[in-house]
């Protein structure tokens, strides 16, 4: 599969799934960036996620989008949100147009204080059993008590 | 009088709540890119044509604005579509709908929450489609990323504005009666209020989250789709 978690406090435990050279034909991990100041930035976040996605989607292979819980949940800066949200609606648009390919995509959200094996465990079981798709899967205990998007 | 800027008010949605608005006693100020948008301001209000995807145009949309007063609304309603299968979308018409739809609402609300007087109320234009729908992966991410943005927003802004957005469904519109009427059909049966909306039903949306009546409400989505989001 291939990583695109740069930065990303999970990358190292990540690397049993993929590489950052590896093949999205195989499917696809995508955090955002987690410095994201200006819309150009979110723009380019963006599209990279629209890139690598159309591959993986091409392939019929795994997505899954790694966000922040907080930022899911609006409780981050504006363009954080804005793109951890709209990952959600790319999860969502992807496993509805592709239901009949069995396409799959999910979004896991990660709790402040989450441990990396548990993301990368996360992504191991939503990948394996296929839970979540077109939805949000929630790591660790930030988003108890609210309401994802 | 309070102002009420409402982007993409030229024709359909987003000329129905410029005309709501005014009917609620708001100095209607209309944007749109189409010069056809002077056409349909209504008595009292204003246009200005801009591209709200745009520094200019934010700056264009503020001077107008600052020239007719303290600003009560501003509705974010600009948006476009470029719908193809995922593996057929382009990433040109990716990034033109993330600028229009998403884009514009975080750079023109940055431009003007300082015109917004204190109780003001910003109402973005979401979609039920951001839930899912077929060969709208980029509409999707967009309208996903304004209720992203929205709740951002509305913590970042209380307590003094109130951010909100709709989610309009299936809205009756020039391009809906375009549609092959046996395809028509099938949306409209799988909708339970079983008919198409009005832009007159969205706008109505807008003004209640625009008005004192929404004072408690902030950071939420208001789903008007006949009962399609859950269905």
């Amino acid at each position: 599969m291939r990583l695109r978690v740069d930065g990303h406090p999970a990358a190292a435990a990540l690397r049993i799934h993929g590489s950052a050279d590896g093949d999205p034909g195989e499917g696809l991990i995508f955090a955002p960036h987690p410095e994201i100041a200006d819309w150009a930035s979110a723009e380019e976040e963006l599209a990279e996620a629209f890139r690598l996605t159309q591959a993986a989607f091409a392939a019929a292979a795994p997505v899954v989008y790694l966000v922040e819980a907080a930022a899911l949940l609006g409780r981050a800066e504006p363009l954080p949100s804005a793109v951890a949200a709209g990952l959600l609606g790319g999860a969502r648009a992807l496993a509805f147009e592709g239901r009949k390919e069995e396409a799959f995509a999910t979004v896991i959200a990660i709790g402040a204080g989450a441990a990396p094996e548990q993301v990368s465990d996360a992504v191991g079981c939503a990948v394996a059993v296929r839970s979540g798709n077109g939805q949000v899967v929630a790591v660790g205990a930030e988003h108890l008590g609210a309401m994802f998007p | 009088m309070s102002v009420a800027v409402v982007t993409g008010a030229a024709r359909g949605i987003g000329r129905a709540i410029a005309e709501r608005l005014a009917a609620d006693g708001y100095t209607p100020l209309l944007v749109d890119l189409a010069d056809s948008v002077r056409d349909a301001v209504p008595e009292g209000g204003a246009a200005v044509v801009a591209d709200v995807s745009t520094e200019e145009g934010w700056g264009a949309i503020r001077a107008a604005a600052e020239s007719l007063g303290p600003v009560g609304v501003l509705v974010n309603n600009a948006g476009i579509t470029r719908d193809a299968r995922l593996g057929k979308m382009t990433e040109e018409d990716f990034r033109a709908v993330l600028r229009v739809n998403l884009g514009s609402a975080h750079g023109l609300t940055a431009a003007l929450a300082d015109l917004i007087e204190d109780g003001g109320a910003v109402v973005n234009i979401s979609s039920r489609a951001q839930l899912g729908n077929f060969g709208q992966f980029n509409y999707a991410v967009s309208k996903a990323g304004v209720i992203g943005l929205t709740r951002s927003l509305a913590l970042l802004h209380a307590p003094r504005l109130r951010v909100n957005a709709v989610a309009p469904g299936f809205v009756a519109s020039e391009m809906t009666d375009a549609m092959p009427a046996h395809v028509r059909e099938r949306v409209i049966a799988a909708i339970p209020l079983a008919r198409a909306g009005l832009p007159a039903d969205i706008a109505a949306a807008v003004a209640w989250l625009a008005s004192p009546d929404a004072g408690y409400v902030t950071g939420q989505v208001l789903y008007s789709c006949g009962g399609r989001s859950f269905a």
